[in-house]
Protein backbone atom coordinates (compact mmCIF):
# COMPACT_ATOMS: atom_id res chain seq x y z
CA UNK A 1 0.00 0.00 0.00
CA UNK A 2 1.74 3.16 -1.08
CA UNK A 3 2.46 5.85 1.83
CA UNK A 4 4.12 8.73 -0.30
CA UNK A 5 2.94 10.09 -3.62
CA UNK A 6 3.89 13.20 -5.51
CA UNK A 7 1.09 15.88 -6.85
CA UNK A 8 1.59 18.96 -9.43
CA UNK A 9 1.45 21.65 -7.62
CA UNK A 10 -0.64 23.55 -9.63
CA UNK A 11 -2.96 20.17 -8.58
CA UNK A 12 -2.55 20.76 -4.51
CA UNK A 13 -5.94 23.14 -4.60
CA UNK A 14 -7.91 20.56 -5.86
CA UNK A 15 -10.67 18.81 -3.40
CA UNK A 16 -9.11 15.26 -3.60
CA UNK A 17 -4.86 14.07 -4.01
CA UNK A 18 -4.65 13.40 -7.94
CA UNK A 19 -0.94 11.86 -7.25
CA UNK A 20 1.14 11.08 -10.38
CA UNK A 21 3.78 9.40 -7.81
CA UNK A 22 2.79 6.81 -5.61
CA UNK A 23 5.14 4.22 -3.58
CA UNK A 24 5.67 2.53 -0.64
CA UNK A 25 9.10 4.73 0.48
CA UNK A 26 9.95 7.91 0.03
CA UNK A 27 13.16 6.76 -1.31
CA UNK A 28 10.69 5.30 -4.03
CA UNK A 29 9.70 8.48 -4.94
CA UNK A 30 12.88 10.27 -4.86
CA UNK A 31 14.48 7.73 -7.01
CA UNK A 32 11.91 8.45 -9.90
CA UNK A 33 12.00 11.50 -11.97
CA UNK A 34 9.11 10.81 -14.86
CA UNK A 35 5.46 10.31 -14.79
CA UNK A 36 3.20 9.92 -17.97
CA UNK A 37 0.32 12.45 -18.26
CA UNK A 38 -3.13 10.92 -17.63
CA UNK A 39 -1.36 8.52 -15.70
CA UNK A 40 -2.21 8.91 -12.20
CA UNK A 41 -4.63 8.07 -8.78
CA UNK A 42 -7.08 9.81 -7.17
CA UNK A 43 -7.40 9.70 -3.28
CA UNK A 44 -9.21 11.52 -0.93
CA UNK A 45 -7.54 14.47 1.33
CA UNK A 46 -7.03 14.32 4.82
CA UNK A 47 -5.44 15.96 8.00
CA UNK A 48 -3.23 13.42 9.09
CA UNK A 49 -0.91 13.82 5.18
CA UNK A 50 2.26 15.69 5.49
CA UNK A 51 4.38 17.65 2.72
CA UNK A 52 7.76 15.74 3.23
CA UNK A 53 9.77 17.20 0.06
CA UNK A 54 9.76 18.72 -3.42
CA UNK A 55 11.41 18.39 -6.91
CA UNK A 56 11.00 18.18 -10.26
CA UNK A 57 9.89 15.34 -12.31
CA UNK A 58 9.58 14.86 -16.23
CA UNK A 59 6.85 13.93 -18.22
CA UNK A 60 7.74 11.28 -20.53
CA UNK A 61 5.98 11.75 -23.59
CA UNK A 62 6.81 15.67 -23.65
CA UNK A 63 10.29 15.94 -21.41
CA UNK A 64 8.62 18.74 -20.24
CA UNK A 65 9.69 19.27 -16.56
CA UNK A 66 7.20 20.03 -13.73
CA UNK A 67 7.35 20.37 -9.96
CA UNK A 68 5.41 18.66 -7.45
CA UNK A 69 5.20 18.27 -3.92
CA UNK A 70 5.74 14.94 -2.01
CA UNK A 71 3.43 13.88 0.80
CA UNK A 72 3.27 11.59 3.09
CA UNK A 73 -0.14 9.79 3.93
CA UNK A 74 -1.48 9.60 7.03
CA UNK A 75 -3.02 6.40 8.28
CA UNK A 76 -6.34 7.29 7.72
CA UNK A 77 -5.64 7.85 4.01
CA UNK A 78 -3.95 4.88 3.52
CA UNK A 79 -7.16 3.01 4.80
CA UNK A 80 -9.04 4.98 2.35
CA UNK A 81 -6.61 4.23 -0.43
CA UNK A 82 -8.69 1.41 -1.01
CA UNK A 83 -11.26 4.24 -2.59
CA UNK A 84 -8.90 4.66 -5.00
CA UNK A 85 -8.94 1.03 -6.30
CA UNK A 86 -12.40 1.78 -7.11
CA UNK A 87 -13.62 -2.10 -5.72
CA UNK A 88 -14.71 -0.38 -2.27
CA UNK A 89 -18.56 -0.99 -1.52
CA UNK A 90 -20.24 1.80 -0.16
CA UNK A 91 -20.83 0.11 3.38
CA UNK A 92 -16.95 -0.17 3.72
CA UNK A 93 -16.40 3.62 2.25
CA UNK A 94 -19.09 4.75 5.18
CA UNK A 95 -16.90 2.63 7.68
CA UNK A 96 -13.78 4.45 6.47
CA UNK A 97 -14.95 7.72 6.61
CA UNK A 98 -16.48 7.83 9.81
CA UNK A 99 -13.15 6.12 10.92
CA UNK A 100 -11.68 9.42 9.44
CA UNK A 101 -14.04 11.80 10.94
CA UNK A 102 -13.57 10.45 14.65
CA UNK A 103 -9.68 11.32 14.27
CA UNK B 1 35.95 107.12 -44.11
CA UNK B 2 34.30 108.37 -41.30
CA UNK B 3 30.85 108.70 -43.38
CA UNK B 4 31.40 104.93 -43.88
CA UNK B 5 32.39 104.12 -40.70
CA UNK B 6 29.16 105.88 -39.48
CA UNK B 7 27.11 103.84 -41.87
CA UNK B 8 28.49 100.71 -41.25
CA UNK B 9 27.59 101.08 -37.66
CA UNK B 10 24.11 102.43 -38.29
CA UNK B 11 23.61 99.12 -40.74
CA UNK B 12 24.73 96.94 -38.39
CA UNK B 13 22.23 98.62 -35.73
CA UNK B 14 19.66 98.20 -38.48
CA UNK B 15 20.45 94.44 -39.54
CA UNK B 16 20.79 93.70 -35.78
CA UNK B 17 17.58 95.40 -34.83
CA UNK B 18 15.38 93.44 -37.79
CA UNK B 19 16.75 89.97 -36.43
CA UNK B 20 13.91 87.95 -34.78
CA UNK B 21 13.63 84.67 -32.66
CA UNK B 22 9.91 83.26 -32.33
CA UNK B 23 9.26 83.82 -28.24
CA UNK B 24 6.67 81.29 -28.81
CA UNK B 25 8.64 78.55 -30.47
CA UNK B 26 11.02 78.18 -27.06
CA UNK B 27 10.36 75.37 -24.51
CA UNK B 28 11.03 77.75 -21.34
CA UNK B 29 12.62 80.93 -20.50
CA UNK B 30 15.04 79.69 -18.20
CA UNK B 31 15.61 75.78 -16.67
CA UNK B 32 17.18 74.92 -13.66
CA UNK B 33 18.23 71.00 -13.79
CA UNK B 34 17.48 68.55 -10.19
CA UNK B 35 17.82 65.46 -9.41
CA UNK B 36 14.98 64.28 -7.04
CA UNK B 37 14.18 61.45 -4.09
CA UNK B 38 10.44 62.33 -4.39
CA UNK B 39 9.41 61.90 -7.43
CA UNK B 40 6.28 59.30 -6.29
CA UNK B 41 4.89 62.75 -4.88
CA UNK B 42 4.76 64.07 -8.78
CA UNK B 43 4.20 61.14 -10.68
CA UNK B 44 2.41 57.54 -9.85
CA UNK B 45 2.51 54.75 -12.14
CA UNK B 46 0.13 51.46 -11.59
CA UNK B 47 -0.24 48.81 -13.49
CA UNK B 48 -2.51 46.18 -14.36
CA UNK B 49 -2.89 43.34 -17.43
CA UNK B 50 -6.23 42.14 -18.83
CA UNK B 51 -6.79 40.38 -22.09
CA UNK B 52 -5.96 41.53 -25.54
CA UNK B 53 -8.41 41.89 -27.89
CA UNK B 54 -9.11 38.65 -29.76
CA UNK B 55 -9.40 39.18 -33.35
CA UNK B 56 -12.51 37.76 -35.27
CA UNK B 57 -12.03 34.34 -37.19
CA UNK B 58 -12.61 34.43 -40.50
CA UNK B 59 -15.98 33.62 -41.48
CA UNK B 60 -16.26 30.35 -43.65
CA UNK B 61 -16.15 31.12 -47.31
CA UNK B 62 -20.02 30.49 -49.72
CA UNK B 63 -18.64 27.71 -52.15
CA UNK B 64 -20.56 28.90 -54.72
CA UNK B 65 -18.30 32.04 -54.63
CA UNK B 66 -15.25 30.36 -54.97
CA UNK B 67 -16.31 28.77 -58.49
CA UNK B 68 -15.86 30.18 -62.25
CA UNK B 69 -18.96 30.95 -64.01
CA UNK B 70 -19.01 27.60 -65.58
CA UNK B 71 -18.40 25.44 -62.56
CA UNK B 72 -21.30 27.57 -60.60
CA UNK B 73 -23.54 26.16 -63.45
CA UNK B 74 -22.83 23.15 -62.96
CA UNK B 75 -22.47 23.14 -59.03
CA UNK B 76 -26.03 24.59 -59.23
CA UNK B 77 -27.29 21.85 -61.56
CA UNK B 78 -25.94 19.21 -59.25
CA UNK B 79 -27.82 20.95 -56.33
CA UNK B 80 -31.17 20.91 -58.54
CA UNK B 81 -31.02 17.25 -59.21
CA UNK B 82 -30.12 16.41 -55.11
CA UNK B 83 -32.68 19.28 -53.05
CA UNK B 84 -36.15 18.32 -55.13
CA UNK B 85 -37.90 21.22 -52.04
CA UNK B 86 -37.14 24.64 -53.06
CA UNK B 87 -36.35 25.49 -49.31
CA UNK B 88 -33.42 22.95 -48.90
CA UNK B 89 -32.31 23.77 -52.62
CA UNK B 90 -31.86 27.79 -52.14
CA UNK B 91 -30.29 27.01 -48.32
CA UNK B 92 -27.71 24.55 -50.19
CA UNK B 93 -26.38 27.29 -52.77
CA UNK B 94 -25.27 29.19 -49.63
CA UNK B 95 -23.63 26.44 -48.11
CA UNK B 96 -20.34 27.24 -47.07
CA UNK B 97 -16.95 24.85 -47.06
CA UNK B 98 -17.03 22.55 -43.98
CA UNK B 99 -14.54 23.89 -41.23
CA UNK B 100 -11.46 22.15 -41.32
CA UNK B 101 -11.26 19.54 -38.06
CA UNK B 102 -9.04 20.20 -35.67
CA UNK B 103 -6.97 17.58 -35.85
CA UNK B 104 -4.55 19.13 -32.89
CA UNK B 105 -3.80 16.52 -30.34
CA UNK B 106 -1.73 19.11 -28.12
CA UNK B 107 -3.24 22.00 -26.34
CA UNK B 108 -0.70 24.40 -25.53
CA UNK B 109 -1.85 26.93 -23.24
CA UNK B 110 1.73 28.00 -21.97
CA UNK B 111 1.98 30.73 -24.18
CA UNK B 112 -0.07 33.85 -22.76
CA UNK B 113 -0.89 36.81 -24.53
CA UNK B 114 -1.55 39.54 -22.34
CA UNK B 115 -2.04 43.38 -22.66
CA UNK B 116 -0.54 45.05 -19.78
CA UNK B 117 -1.82 48.66 -19.24
CA UNK B 118 -0.42 51.51 -17.65
CA UNK B 119 -1.65 54.93 -15.96
CA UNK B 120 0.80 57.62 -15.32
CA UNK B 121 -0.71 59.91 -13.35
CA UNK B 122 0.51 63.78 -12.47
CA UNK B 123 -0.25 64.50 -8.96
CA UNK B 124 0.87 67.93 -8.66
CA UNK B 125 -1.80 69.82 -8.58
CA UNK B 126 -0.24 73.20 -10.14
CA UNK B 127 -1.56 74.41 -13.38
CA UNK B 128 1.15 73.28 -16.83
CA UNK B 129 3.40 71.22 -14.61
CA UNK B 130 4.00 68.23 -16.95
CA UNK B 131 5.57 64.52 -16.87
CA UNK B 132 7.96 65.15 -19.65
CA UNK B 133 9.86 61.66 -19.94
CA UNK B 134 9.46 58.73 -18.36
CA UNK B 135 10.56 55.01 -18.37
CA UNK B 136 8.66 52.02 -16.85
CA UNK B 137 10.29 48.97 -15.47
CA UNK B 138 8.48 45.50 -15.71
CA UNK B 139 10.59 42.71 -14.42
CA UNK B 140 8.93 39.35 -14.28
CA UNK B 141 10.74 36.51 -11.56
CA UNK B 142 12.35 34.03 -14.66
CA UNK B 143 11.70 31.45 -12.29
CA UNK B 144 8.25 31.68 -12.84
CA UNK B 145 7.15 33.48 -16.37
CA UNK B 146 9.24 33.91 -19.04
CA UNK B 147 8.80 37.51 -20.92
CA UNK B 148 8.48 36.45 -25.45
CA UNK B 149 7.29 39.31 -26.84
CA UNK B 150 6.42 43.18 -27.02
CA UNK B 151 4.38 44.75 -29.49
CA UNK B 152 6.00 47.82 -29.06
CA UNK B 153 9.41 46.60 -29.59
CA UNK B 154 9.16 48.68 -33.11
CA UNK B 155 9.29 52.20 -31.86
CA UNK B 156 6.26 54.23 -32.53
CA UNK B 157 7.34 57.70 -33.49
CA UNK B 158 4.86 60.49 -33.71
CA UNK B 159 5.55 63.76 -35.25
CA UNK B 160 4.37 66.87 -33.98
CA UNK B 161 3.51 69.93 -35.76
CA UNK B 162 4.67 72.38 -33.49
CA UNK B 163 3.63 75.32 -35.18
CA UNK B 164 4.39 77.65 -38.79
CA UNK B 165 6.53 80.39 -38.18
CA UNK B 166 6.25 83.57 -40.61
CA UNK B 167 8.67 86.07 -41.07
CA UNK B 168 8.89 89.04 -43.33
CA UNK B 169 11.51 91.98 -43.43
CA UNK B 170 11.61 95.24 -45.72
CA UNK B 171 13.97 97.51 -45.18
CA UNK B 172 15.67 100.80 -47.00
CA UNK B 173 17.85 103.10 -47.02
CA UNK B 174 18.47 106.23 -48.36
CA UNK B 175 22.19 108.11 -48.89
CA UNK B 176 23.06 111.57 -50.09
CA UNK B 177 26.39 112.71 -49.47
CA UNK B 178 27.82 116.34 -50.39
CA UNK B 179 31.23 117.37 -50.39
CA UNK B 180 33.26 120.66 -50.42
CA UNK B 181 34.24 122.63 -48.33
CA UNK B 182 32.47 121.06 -45.58
CA UNK B 183 30.90 117.67 -46.03
CA UNK B 184 27.40 116.36 -45.33
CA UNK B 185 25.81 113.74 -45.04
CA UNK B 186 21.95 112.52 -45.12
CA UNK B 187 22.12 109.16 -44.53
CA UNK B 188 18.89 107.26 -43.44
CA UNK B 189 18.02 103.78 -42.68
CA UNK B 190 14.93 102.68 -42.16
CA UNK B 191 13.65 99.18 -41.49
CA UNK B 192 10.72 97.19 -40.77
CA UNK B 193 9.71 94.02 -39.77
CA UNK B 194 6.50 92.28 -38.94
CA UNK B 195 6.10 88.32 -37.98
CA UNK B 196 3.23 86.01 -37.22
CA UNK B 197 4.12 83.11 -35.28
CA UNK B 198 1.03 80.25 -34.98
CA UNK B 199 1.96 77.59 -32.42
CA UNK B 200 -0.16 74.43 -32.10
CA UNK B 201 0.50 71.46 -30.70
CA UNK B 202 -1.57 68.45 -32.10
CA UNK B 203 -1.57 64.92 -30.75
CA UNK B 204 -3.70 62.97 -31.32
CA UNK B 205 -4.18 59.15 -30.65
CA UNK B 206 -5.51 56.90 -27.45
CA UNK B 207 -4.17 58.80 -24.05
CA UNK B 208 -3.38 62.02 -25.11
CA UNK B 209 -4.95 65.15 -24.81
CA UNK B 210 -5.31 67.49 -27.29
CA UNK B 211 -4.34 71.39 -27.86
CA UNK B 212 -3.51 74.21 -29.53
CA UNK B 213 -1.39 77.37 -28.99
CA UNK B 214 -2.15 81.26 -29.66
CA UNK B 215 -0.95 83.18 -32.11
CA UNK B 216 0.96 86.32 -31.60
CA UNK B 217 2.17 88.75 -34.19
CA UNK B 218 4.82 91.45 -33.72
CA UNK B 219 6.02 94.30 -35.51
CA UNK B 220 9.22 95.96 -35.40
CA UNK B 221 11.83 98.73 -37.03
CA UNK B 222 14.41 100.76 -37.21
CA UNK B 223 15.29 104.42 -37.88
CA UNK B 224 18.18 106.32 -38.09
CA UNK B 225 19.17 109.25 -39.48
CA UNK B 226 22.29 111.28 -39.72
CA UNK B 227 22.08 114.51 -41.03
CA UNK B 228 24.99 116.97 -41.74
CA UNK B 229 25.41 119.86 -43.90
CA UNK B 230 27.79 121.49 -45.71
CA UNK B 231 29.12 123.93 -49.21
CA UNK B 232 29.48 121.07 -51.83
CA UNK B 233 31.45 120.23 -54.61
CA UNK B 234 29.81 117.42 -55.58
CA UNK B 235 26.84 115.32 -54.51
CA UNK B 236 25.40 111.47 -54.82
CA UNK B 237 22.80 109.91 -54.25
CA UNK B 238 21.71 105.77 -53.48
CA UNK B 239 18.47 104.91 -52.72
CA UNK B 240 17.60 100.83 -51.72
CA UNK B 241 14.81 98.77 -50.30
CA UNK B 242 14.90 94.41 -49.70
CA UNK B 243 12.30 92.43 -49.02
CA UNK B 244 12.77 89.24 -47.35
CA UNK B 245 9.96 86.97 -46.14
CA UNK B 246 9.73 83.12 -45.14
CA UNK B 247 7.64 80.75 -43.61
CA UNK B 248 9.14 77.54 -41.74
CA UNK B 249 6.52 74.40 -40.35
CA UNK B 250 7.69 73.38 -37.18
CA UNK B 251 7.37 69.91 -36.55
CA UNK B 252 9.68 67.39 -34.30
CA UNK B 253 9.29 63.71 -34.06
CA UNK B 254 9.24 62.44 -30.58
CA UNK B 255 9.09 58.67 -29.64
CA UNK B 256 5.64 58.04 -28.65
CA UNK B 257 6.08 54.62 -27.07
CA UNK B 258 8.76 52.02 -27.60
CA UNK B 259 9.84 48.58 -25.74
CA UNK B 260 12.66 46.85 -24.50
CA UNK B 261 13.22 43.36 -22.96
CA UNK B 262 16.35 42.69 -21.07
CA UNK B 263 16.70 39.86 -18.42
CA UNK B 264 13.38 39.25 -18.30
CA UNK B 265 12.45 43.08 -17.64
CA UNK B 266 9.97 44.47 -19.80
CA UNK B 267 10.73 48.64 -20.14
CA UNK B 268 8.44 51.40 -21.55
CA UNK B 269 9.65 54.59 -22.43
CA UNK B 270 7.40 57.98 -23.24
CA UNK B 271 8.39 61.24 -23.97
CA UNK B 272 6.43 64.19 -24.67
CA UNK B 273 6.82 67.64 -26.29
CA UNK B 274 5.84 71.10 -25.43
CA UNK B 275 2.68 71.63 -23.65
CA UNK B 276 1.70 67.56 -23.79
CA UNK B 277 1.37 65.69 -20.47
CA UNK B 278 1.90 62.58 -20.02
CA UNK B 279 -0.57 61.57 -17.73
CA UNK B 280 -2.91 58.71 -19.02
CA UNK B 281 -2.94 54.99 -20.00
CA UNK B 282 -1.06 53.74 -22.58
CA UNK B 283 -1.13 49.63 -22.68
CA UNK B 284 1.59 47.03 -24.75
CA UNK B 285 0.61 43.29 -25.46
CA UNK B 286 2.57 41.04 -24.55
CA UNK B 287 3.75 37.19 -24.67
CA UNK B 288 4.72 35.62 -21.66
CA UNK B 289 5.55 31.90 -21.85
CA UNK B 290 6.05 29.83 -18.81
CA UNK B 291 9.63 28.73 -17.55
CA UNK B 292 10.63 25.40 -19.35
CA UNK B 293 10.90 23.46 -16.11
CA UNK B 294 7.78 24.01 -14.99
CA UNK B 295 4.74 22.94 -17.09
CA UNK B 296 2.56 20.41 -16.12
CA UNK B 297 1.05 18.10 -18.73
CA UNK B 298 -2.46 16.53 -18.60
CA UNK B 299 -4.56 14.04 -21.21
CA UNK B 300 -7.87 15.21 -21.82
CA UNK B 301 -10.47 12.72 -23.96
CA UNK B 302 -13.46 13.56 -26.24
CA UNK B 303 -15.72 11.10 -27.43
CA UNK B 304 -18.45 11.23 -30.49
CA UNK B 305 -20.74 8.86 -32.14
CA UNK B 306 -22.67 8.83 -29.06
CA UNK B 307 -25.95 8.75 -31.15
CA UNK B 308 -27.58 7.62 -34.38
CA UNK B 309 -29.20 9.50 -36.64
CA UNK B 310 -32.58 9.10 -34.52
CA UNK B 311 -31.29 9.96 -31.52
CA UNK B 312 -30.58 7.02 -29.81
CA UNK B 313 -27.54 6.38 -28.19
CA UNK B 314 -25.29 4.29 -30.00
CA UNK B 315 -23.49 1.10 -28.20
CA UNK B 316 -20.09 1.93 -26.52
CA UNK B 317 -18.18 0.02 -28.93
CA UNK B 318 -19.25 2.15 -31.78
CA UNK B 319 -18.52 5.46 -29.74
CA UNK B 320 -14.76 7.13 -31.02
CA UNK B 321 -12.39 8.04 -28.51
CA UNK B 322 -9.87 11.12 -29.17
CA UNK B 323 -7.32 11.56 -26.53
CA UNK B 324 -5.47 15.55 -26.44
CA UNK B 325 -2.74 16.65 -24.39
CA UNK B 326 -2.81 19.57 -22.55
CA UNK B 327 0.50 21.89 -21.40
CA UNK B 328 -0.26 24.25 -18.97
CA UNK B 329 1.74 26.50 -16.40
CA UNK B 330 2.28 24.16 -13.33
CA UNK B 331 2.20 27.14 -10.85
CA UNK B 332 0.48 27.55 -7.55
CA UNK B 333 1.63 31.52 -6.72
CA UNK B 334 0.32 34.24 -9.01
CA UNK B 335 2.29 36.14 -10.83
CA UNK B 336 3.95 39.12 -9.67
CA UNK B 337 6.39 41.68 -11.07
CA UNK B 338 8.19 44.52 -10.11
CA UNK B 339 7.47 47.92 -10.98
CA UNK B 340 9.25 50.80 -10.96
CA UNK B 341 9.80 53.92 -13.21
CA UNK B 342 12.67 56.99 -13.86
CA UNK B 343 10.92 60.31 -14.73
CA UNK B 344 11.60 63.54 -15.91
CA UNK B 345 9.08 66.30 -14.68
CA UNK B 346 8.62 70.06 -15.64
CA UNK B 347 7.70 72.50 -12.84
CA UNK B 348 6.91 76.04 -13.40
CA UNK B 349 7.52 78.49 -10.55
CA UNK B 350 6.84 81.35 -12.72
CA UNK B 351 4.78 82.28 -15.45
CA UNK B 352 2.21 79.51 -15.23
CA UNK B 353 -0.70 81.62 -15.61
CA UNK B 354 0.00 81.51 -19.71
CA UNK B 355 -0.91 78.86 -21.42
CA UNK B 356 2.47 79.15 -23.53
CA UNK B 357 5.15 77.51 -22.08
CA UNK B 358 7.58 79.82 -23.77
CA UNK B 359 7.95 82.52 -20.70
CA UNK B 360 7.84 79.59 -17.83
CA UNK B 361 10.53 79.65 -16.03
CA UNK B 362 11.07 75.57 -14.96
CA UNK B 363 12.61 73.31 -12.57
CA UNK B 364 13.08 70.16 -14.45
CA UNK B 365 13.64 67.10 -11.87
CA UNK B 366 15.08 63.82 -12.69
CA UNK B 367 14.32 60.87 -10.15
CA UNK B 368 13.83 57.35 -10.07
CA UNK B 369 11.27 55.83 -7.73
CA UNK B 370 12.23 52.30 -6.64
CA UNK B 371 10.69 48.75 -7.49
CA UNK B 372 7.64 47.55 -5.80
CA UNK B 373 6.04 44.10 -6.09
CA UNK B 374 2.73 44.28 -8.06
CA UNK B 375 0.45 41.02 -8.78
CA UNK B 376 -0.19 40.86 -12.59
CA UNK B 377 -1.99 37.73 -12.87
CA UNK B 378 -3.34 35.19 -10.25
CA UNK B 379 -2.50 31.67 -10.90
CA UNK B 380 -6.01 30.15 -11.33
CA UNK B 381 -6.52 32.29 -14.17
CA UNK B 382 -3.16 30.66 -16.33
CA UNK B 383 -4.29 26.66 -15.30
CA UNK B 384 -6.84 26.22 -18.23
CA UNK B 385 -10.66 25.13 -17.27
CA UNK B 386 -10.97 21.19 -16.79
CA UNK B 387 -13.89 19.45 -16.41
CA UNK B 388 -14.28 16.00 -14.46
CA UNK B 389 -16.99 13.67 -13.91
CA UNK B 390 -16.88 13.20 -10.13
CA UNK B 391 -19.14 11.13 -7.36
CA UNK B 392 -21.45 13.72 -6.09
CA UNK B 393 -20.90 12.33 -2.23
CA UNK B 394 -17.71 13.08 -0.52
CA UNK B 395 -14.99 12.07 -1.32
CA UNK B 396 -15.67 13.48 -4.43
CA UNK B 397 -13.72 11.27 -6.53
CA UNK B 398 -13.23 11.83 -10.62
CA UNK B 399 -14.04 8.69 -13.22
CA UNK B 400 -10.52 6.93 -14.46
CA UNK B 401 -10.20 5.99 -17.54
CA UNK B 402 -7.80 3.21 -18.55
CA UNK B 403 -5.96 2.86 -21.50
CA UNK B 404 -3.10 0.90 -22.99
CA UNK B 405 -0.90 3.78 -21.40
CA UNK B 406 -2.92 3.00 -17.81
CA UNK B 407 -4.97 4.83 -15.95
CA UNK B 408 -5.96 8.20 -14.81
CA UNK B 409 -8.75 10.79 -14.38
CA UNK B 410 -11.59 11.16 -17.00
CA UNK B 411 -10.56 14.85 -17.81
CA UNK B 412 -12.37 16.95 -20.74
CA UNK B 413 -11.26 20.48 -21.85
CA UNK B 414 -15.34 21.50 -22.12
CA UNK B 415 -18.19 21.54 -20.27
CA UNK B 416 -20.41 20.63 -23.05
CA UNK B 417 -18.60 17.35 -23.85
CA UNK B 418 -18.63 16.26 -20.41
CA UNK B 419 -22.10 16.99 -19.98
CA UNK B 420 -23.06 14.88 -23.20
CA UNK B 421 -20.96 12.27 -22.29
CA UNK B 422 -22.81 11.68 -18.67
CA UNK B 423 -25.96 11.97 -20.15
CA UNK B 424 -24.88 9.15 -22.92
CA UNK B 425 -23.19 7.24 -19.98
CA UNK B 426 -26.51 7.20 -17.96
CA UNK B 427 -28.10 5.47 -20.43
CA UNK B 428 -25.69 2.39 -20.25
CA UNK B 429 -25.34 -0.73 -18.58
CA UNK B 430 -22.37 -0.98 -16.02
CA UNK B 431 -20.37 -4.06 -14.84
CA UNK B 432 -20.91 -5.40 -11.49
CA UNK B 433 -17.91 -3.30 -10.44
CA UNK B 434 -18.55 -0.27 -11.73
CA UNK B 435 -16.85 -0.16 -14.98
CA UNK B 436 -17.63 -0.03 -18.68
CA UNK B 437 -15.39 -0.75 -21.77
CA UNK B 438 -16.12 2.57 -24.13
CA UNK B 439 -14.13 1.66 -27.78
CA UNK B 440 -10.41 0.75 -26.27
CA UNK B 441 -10.96 2.33 -23.17
CA UNK B 442 -11.97 1.87 -19.84
CA UNK B 443 -13.94 3.41 -17.44
CA UNK B 444 -14.52 2.56 -13.88
CA UNK B 445 -16.88 4.73 -11.37
CA UNK B 446 -15.50 6.09 -8.37
CA UNK B 447 -16.63 5.59 -4.61
CA UNK B 448 -17.65 2.00 -5.56
CA UNK B 449 -20.26 3.49 -7.36
CA UNK B 450 -22.17 0.83 -9.53
CA UNK B 451 -24.73 3.65 -11.24
CA UNK B 452 -23.54 6.80 -13.04
CA UNK B 453 -26.88 8.46 -11.85
CA UNK B 454 -24.64 9.35 -8.79
CA UNK B 455 -21.96 10.90 -10.91
CA UNK B 456 -21.77 14.84 -12.42
CA UNK B 457 -19.68 16.98 -13.87
CA UNK B 458 -17.28 19.03 -11.37
CA UNK B 459 -14.91 21.63 -12.84
CA UNK B 460 -11.12 20.47 -12.08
Amino acid sequence: MPKFISVLTSDEHLNYWRAVQWSETQSGIDGNNYYTAGVSMSLPKNAGDTKVGAKTIIEVSTQNGSKVSVYKLGTASVSSLKLASNKAGPTLIASLNNKINEQ
Amino acid sequence: MKQLLAFSIIMAVFLSACTNTGKLTRRYKSVEYSTTQEMTNMVTVSAFINDKEKEEPPKPRVIIDALAPQGQKAYLTALAAKESATDKYLASITSTFAAKENATELLDYTKIEKRINLSVENIKPQFGNRVVKLRVRIKFDPQVIRLKGCDKLVTQYQTVELGKLNYSNTSGFEGNANVGAGYGAVIGTTGSNTGKGTVADERSGEGYKTSTGTEDTWTGGNSNTLTSTGSVGASAKYTGSRSFAEEVMLRQRIVAITASINNNTLSLYQESISGIDLTGTVFADVVLGSDEKNIAVQRAFSFTDLYAKDGSALTPDKVKVRETRIRYHNLTGDITAELSYDADYREITKGASTISESDDRIKLQSGSVPARTITLLKAEHLRPKMWILAASVVPKLPVSIQGTYGSGDLIFTSYSDALSFLRWLRKQTFMADGSIKVSDYTLTLPNGLKDPKDIEVAVN
